[in-house]
Order: C-alpha cells, then structure tokens, then sequence
C-alpha cells in the first residue's frame, strides 16, 4: 500500500526530539513521566515496584514505557481516545429516537462502542490503521447482535471480528452500522452529513470549519434554491466539489427517523445504494469509486489518512491539538512502522512534547480504570460503569455526551469536585471492606497485620501505601502529606473509631485534585 | 516574487475561459535546502486533493467538473507539473480555489512545493470500477391486474429494487372519464405489512383537457401493470387532502412522481404522521414521455408541518396505459 514517504530530510519539531534520560527544564520527573505513560497507555497507575525502580534509575523510565505500548490494555485506552473523533460511544444513551429507547443500557454501549472496538482489534492485533476502512469484518458482540437483530456471536460481551450479516460491501468503518445511526442523513441532504464525517473522522478536515462554509438554518425557499448553487456558485464548490460525489455513496444506510423502529434503521439496501449513486456520480476527491470498498481502499491511500490517524491518537495522548509540524514526527513514525499505531505511540510517549511539564486532566476512561485498579475493586462494577457510560457522570466531569455536546471540557471545575466526592462516598467504605475481607497475603490497601490498625507505626505504613496507589507518591512515614493524613485520621475518630477514621481518611485521598491530574 | 497580474486564467470551477500559460513565474530565488525533502505525497497531494482535484480531474465526466477546463488536470503530479506555472499563478492571486478557504499555512506550504517544482513521485492508488447509473427495476412478471367490478382495477406490482422489493396494491377506480387511486397498500419483501394510505377524496385522474400540465405517472405505465392497450392522456388533481395512516412509511417514505409540461419533476413522499416530509422537484428535464432519470433530481424543498395537505390546484397530464 502506497501511502506517502516520510520527507527523509526533514527535520523533526524540537519538542517531537526523544526525550533526553534527565528531565530538561519544562520537563516531568522521570517517575512523573512514567505515571503519565502509564495512565494514558495502560489506564493504571504504575506499580510500587515500578515507580520504585525509576526512582532508583531514571534511565530506566524509558524502557518500561515502550513496553506499556505493547501491554494489552493499551488497545482499550486508544480506542476511547479515538471516541473524540468518532463521538459514537455515549450517543445511543443521549438521542432520544424512537428506535433507540427499544434497547437495554448495554445494548446502547455496545452500539456505541463497537466502532471503538474495531480501533482497539487494530492495536491489539497491531494491524495497519488503514484496516478501520478496508477490512472485510466488523466487531459484534451479543448486545450489539440483539440490538440490531443479527446472528450473535454466543461470546457475551467479549467482541468478536464478524463478516457481515447483509450484502454492504466490506469497508471497516465505512460499513458500520452503529456509525451511521450516530451520523445519520436524510435525503433532504442527500446524506453530505455522512460524507462530512468521512472527511472528519477519516481526513481530520471538517467541511463545516473552512472558510467558506456557513449556516445551513435556511428557509424553504432559499433551501430550494440551495441545490442550484451548489452545483454552480464558486462560492459552494469549493466544499461540494469535493463533498457532494462523496455523498453518493453513503444512500444504502437508513435515514434519520424519530418515527420507525430500529430494525427499519439498522438495514443496508444495496438498491438504495445505487439509487443514490444516481444522484451524483460518487468519487473521492476527482477520483471515481464504485462503492464503500473502493472507497475505503481508495482513502486508506490517501496521505491524508495516515496524517490523520497519526494525528487522532498523538493528540489524544499529549491532550492539546498538534500543528503540522508538530505531527510530522508523529506522522513518519506511522510511516515507517508499517502504518501501526503502536509505532506512533512509542514516538509520542518517548517525545519532549508529551514529556512536558504541564497538568493534564485524567480521561474519565483512565481515571475509572485506574481506580479499579488502586482499590482493588472491578472496573466493571457498577460504580465504575457508572463513571464510563453515565451521561450525568460524564457531565459532572465535563464530559461530552458524543451528541449535542459531543466534546469535554479539560479545565477543572466545581462539577469535577461534586463527581469526586460522589465517587469517595461510593467507593471509600466497600473498597476497606472487600480488602479486609481478603486473605493477608492479597490485601491491596492493608498491609500485613489487621486491617484498620490504630498504631501509629502500622497507620503510616498504610497512608503511605495509599498515597503511592491513588497519587503515585513515593512518601516517607514521616512526610508532611503523611502527617496530614495522621492528623485527619486521628480527628475523625482515630482509635475510638477506627473504621470512620479510615474510612475518611481514604474518601479525603480519592477527592484529592492532584488524583485528577497526571 | 515576480509581479503577479490578476489575470483570468482558465483554471478552475466555474470557468470556462482558458489564457494561454504565461511566462515562468516560478520562485527561482528559493533556496534549494528549502526543497529538500519536499514530496508529492506529503506536500503536494493532500492539498491538491482538498482544494483542487474534486474539479480538476481526468477521471471523472465533463459534467461533473464544475467549469473546470477539460485538459487541467491536477489529480496526478504529472498534471500539475504540466500546468505548474498558471497553478502557481492561479494560488498566489487568490482565485483558485473559488472560495478561497484555503488555510495561510497550508497555502504557503502548498506554493513552496510547487515553488520547487513540484518534486516527487506518483502515488499509486488502487483500481476502482465508477459506479454506473442505475436504472429502475420493474417486475412485468408479478403485476397482476384484476378487480371485482367492472369500474375497479386492482394493482399488485413487486416493484423490485425499490427499497428493497417493496410490494404495494393500489386501488383504483375506473370510468371512462376518469381514473383515481383509492389507496395504497405496502409489504416489504419478506412479506411484512409497512403501510396503507388512503386517498380521501381518491386522488384522481381524468382525460387530458388540452392544457400545457402533463405528467407521467410512472405505476400505471405498461412496464409496471402489464396493461396493454390504448395510450391515453389523463389529468391528475391531486386532492386536496390524504388520509395517511399513523403507521406509514417514515424508513421507507411513499412517494408520487409526477412530470410536469414545464419540465419539472415532482416528487412526493409521505412521512410516518401524515405530513409531507419532503418535496423534490428538478428544474428543466423531459419532453413528455421520456423515462424518468432520477439523476435529474434538483431542488428539495423540506417540509415539517402536519397535517399534511397536497396543493389542491396542482393539474397534471397524464399517459397512462388502460384496456
């Protein structure tokens, strides 16, 4: 596949330099920047014995970073970073068509999450990135199967790579269902809402933020006249130009209805597809295509396709949008790795730029995650599930609903510290319970001896634990955040009521702001 | 930079007028470490397939160039090279592409590669098949024709390909003077009931008064009912109300075709409450009885209110095939 050749002589961005062993001015510890890399590649935080090793040897940071691209949690963290491209994982919970209220909480996230499944199958199996529009299977589980009335795979909720139920040609994500529900058309439109999504998602260039685009809250009449211009004003042609041949191709998915059932919604009809086809010629960009596989092999050759992909997930890792040549390094690492996204991570999670000194916010995804992991508790538990897939949740946090506020908002806020407290009560208690409840040798957050102890000795042995799994700090007893800590315990009850004392303690941790930020 | 004019040149959507290509305007100053690297693919292509090649290309068909000049072509960089000074010339005056848009920092990136002479190789693309026009499918075998009175002709047609085999029974009540659609019953392809309108008062059709409406109305053609006989020409009113069922067609929207003198094409779709969702007529089209092209389809016109109501002083012409 031919998809461009990285510019031999070009000179990387200073900040995509690797980073050097020492941090520079600017720049994260090196136990600061193994947290990040593992919260953003593993969703955890790094183990005591990992931080511990760091700390001893800086040097060896880097080494365990590049093996964090390869664990396999990292396929689930990539596929929720690709969320802010494609919007479709919260979508089936915040519309509120007639067809979607037929289907149970997880068929709703399965239907959103199965395009996010297919980007985690790519980096899992560390297929090319160009599969996500040329290959010739989808991700389906059972809930996705009985949402949209296909033959299930009789695997639960574990997804499995599946051929096609009906006679769509095979293009990746250019064939799935869920994604065309979450971005529907209608034929007043001639599905160009489609098409704009192809050029979002796939080429990372929104019709809609050029220059010459402009509201499209038109009356009736001016509407009507819309469709001659837009084949005649230079005005319109620069966007559909290139827009509308796109569109063709996109009439075998259903249209937008608040009105009939999903299982009218979740059909291909290849009929429709050709009729369509009729409307406009469909090509890529002055280049005729047949149907969704051509297109697909036809984008997975456009530069522009790589870039994007490079783009999509160097930007979900560093949290800041990227100029161009800021990504090229990005971008050449993709291009040489064979078109995987793990050599693009390997080049962000080693670069300065994302080594650089700044507060970022954890990803809701991550901050659920990690906590499971810190507590010892499922992270598909309910409380945990609630943190992912709770559109209220996700509001609290800024997060967007991948529907009329599809993006999140980063800054923290007052609705950040109402969800945080939410989660210390939820958590803080059960969490204390199930560990004491464990064998002494498999405690998490109580270390060997009995839980809740009231010496002190034993006391600070367990808030410095604490602090190392929720903060990734490596503290001494007699650290002043211990001492904090000490002193709270002992005014919340301390020995006369261990558990209230402890189980502040933990609650007062969990709604620590620096657990937000990494 | 030498002096650029804002001339005229034929590049581009939307005109027609062709200059001869001028002089070098080539920025022979660029120093050459400024080229190094530089390709079609990183930094050539991806902005000539944004802003440039929709228009400016050999594989699609004159009609769908937009004005663009038969002959400029800028999918490949061989084309650019071979028209590489009127591209610059055309970038740098700021008419190409029509709209502008085009960020500065793209546009500057853009006008260096081609400043260096549009280096790089050809990407290789796969094949691909253009898509052909369809045509309609129409099931002459499963029309069947009867009624239980003289005055009253049943329809069941398969109309195959349309929305995937949508079948329907249509009523309709036949005198000498006239021809009206009762109502209309749809099954999808597995058999499955999807809607019933029907027509209050029967939306109908009466021989032609010599007026300048005609129209096709295209279920009652021999292709689709296996009627033989004399063709005749009928004006259609459409009346002025419909009872739709709650239950029709929202995924699969009934429409009504019609064909007017004017050369317009009408048509009418039925959304799930009743209300008429969507108008689509084009401009300029076909003499009278001329297959319908859907290719044609033009203006759209939306509507979102109910109940719905069909203009009452539509009258259209008809050919239709009767016995």
């Amino acid at each position: 596949m031919a998809c461009g050749v990285p510019p031999a002589a070009r000179a990387p961005a200073p900040d995509a330099q690797p980073a050097a062993k020492a941090p520079g001015e600017g720049q994260l510890s090196a136990t600061a920047w193994l947290t990040r890399a593992s919260l953003d590649l593993r969703g955890v935080r790094p183990s005591a014995a990992e931080l511990a090793a760091v700390a001893a040897d800086p040097d060896a940071a880097e080494a365990l970073i590049l093996g964090f691209v390869d664990d396999a949690r990292f396929a689930d963290r990539a596929a929720w970073s690709w969320n802010d491209r494609l919007h479709t994982a919260l979508n089936f919970k915040s519309t509120t068509l007639r067809g979607y209220q037929e289907l149970s909480d997880a068929q709703k996230e399965a239907a959103g999450f199965a395009p996010l499944a297919m980007v985690a199958w790519i980096v899992a199996e560390d297929q090319p990135v160009t599969a996500l529009v040329t290959n010739t299977t989808l991700p389906l589980n059972d809930d996705l199967a009985a949402a949209f009335g296909l033959t299930a795979p009789g695997r639960g909720a574990e997804w499995v790579m599946s051929a096609h139920q009906d006679a769509r040609p095979p293009a990746g994500l250019l064939a799935s269902t869920s994604l065309w529900l979450v971005v529907d058309g209608d034929a007043t439109n001639h599905n160009r809402r489609r098409a704009n999504a192809v050029s979002t998602m796939f080429l990372c260039d929104d019709f809609l933020s050029r220059e010459a685009a402009f509201d499209f809250d038109l009356s009736v009449e001016e509407l009507a006249a819309m469709e001659e211009a837009v084949r005649t004003q230079p005005a319109c042609l620069t966007c559909h130009a290139g827009l509308d041949p796109l569109a063709a191709l996109f009439g075998g998915f259903a249209e937008r209805s608040d009105q009939a059932e999903l299982s009218r919604l979740t059909v291909y009809s290849p009929w429709r597809a050709e009729w369509a086809m009729g409307w406009r010629a469909p090509a890529y960009f002055g280049r005729p295509v047949g149907n969704l596989s051509e297109l697909g092999a036809t984008l997975a050759a456009d530069p522009r396709f790589g870039r994007c992909a490079a783009r999509t997930l160097a930007e979900g890792l560093i949290g800041e949008p990227l100029d161009d040549d800021e990504l090229s390094p990005y971008h050449d690492a993709l291009l040489n790795g064979g078109m995987s996204l793990r050599a693009v991570a390997r080049a962000v999670v080693t670069s300065e730029r994302y080594r650089r000194d700044d507060e970022r916010a954890l990803p809701i995804d991550a901050l659920s995650s990690s906590l499971a992991q810190a507590l010892g508790l499922s992270a598909e538990g309910e409380t945990f599930l609630s943190l992912i897939w709770s559109l209220e949740h996700r509001r609290l946090g800024g997060g967007g609903d991948d529907h009329t506020a599809p993006d999140d908002v980063d800054e923290p806020g007052v609705g950040h510290a109402l969800r945080d407290a939410w989660i210390a009560r939820s958590v803080a208690e059960l969490a204390l319970t199930q560990d004491a409840d464990r064998a002494p040798e498999e405690r998490i957050l109580w270390i060997a001896g009995a839980p809740y102890p009231t010496e002190e000795v034993a006391a600070r042995q367990v808030l410095v634990r604490w602090r190392q799994r929720l903060l990734s700090e490596q503290l001494s007893q007699s650290d002043p955040g211990v001492d904090q800590l000490w002193a709270l315990w002992s005014a919340a009850g301390g020995a006369a009521d261990p558990e209230a004392a402890w189980t502040t303690c933990l609650e007062a941790l969990l709604r620590h702001p620096m657990g937000r930020l990494y | 930079m030498r002096q650029i004019l804002p001339l005229l040149l034929g590049l581009g959507c939307g005109r027609d007028d062709v200059a001869p290509p001028k002089d070098d305007v080539r920025d022979d100053s660029a120093p050459a470490e400024d080229c190094d690297g530089l390709t079609w693919s990183n930094d050539g292509l991806p902005e000539m397939l944004t802003w440039c090649a929709s228009c400016h290309s050999s594989l699609i068909q004159p009609e769908d160039r937009a004005g663009a000049p038969i002959g400029v072509d800028l999918e490949s960089v061989a084309g650019v090279r071979a028209h590489l000074d009127r591209v610059i010339l055309r970038i740098e005056a700021g008419d190409m592409p029509p709209a502008g848009g085009v960020p500065e920092a793209k546009r500057a990136r853009l006008l260096q590669w081609l400043n260096c002479g549009a280096p790089g190789d050809e990407l290789v693309w796969p094949t691909t098949t253009p898509a052909e026009a369809p045509e309609e499918s129409w099931d002459q075998e499963e029309a069947v024709v009867a009624g239980d009175e003289p005055d009253q002709v049943v329809i069941e047609a398969a109309r195959l390909g349309w929305t995937d085999g949508l079948a329907f029974t249509e009523v309709w009540t036949v005198t000498p003077a006239e021809a009206s659609l009762v109502s209309r019953e749809v099954w999808d392809a597995s058999g499955v009931w999807v809607s019933r309108i029907s027509f209050e008062p029967p939306l109908t059709l009466w021989r032609a008064d010599q007026t300048e409406w005609s129209i096709v109305v295209e279920r009652l053609t021999e292709d689709v009912t296996g009627l033989t006989g004399a063709e005749e020409e009928w004006t259609v009113s459409l009346g002025p109300a419909v009872d739709v069922d709650p239950r029709s067609l929202e995924a699969n929207p009934e429409a009504i075709i019609a064909l007017s003198s004017a050369g317009e094409l009408l048509e009418l779709h039925l959304g799930g409450q009743g209300q008429l969702i969507r108008r689509v007529y084009s401009g300029p089209f076909a003499v009278e009885g001329e297959e319908l092209d859907m290719t044609h389809l033009g203006n759209t016109e939306l509507f979102t209110s109910a109940p719905f109501q069909l203009p009452v002083d539509l009258k259209w012409r008809a050919k239709v095939m009767v016995r």
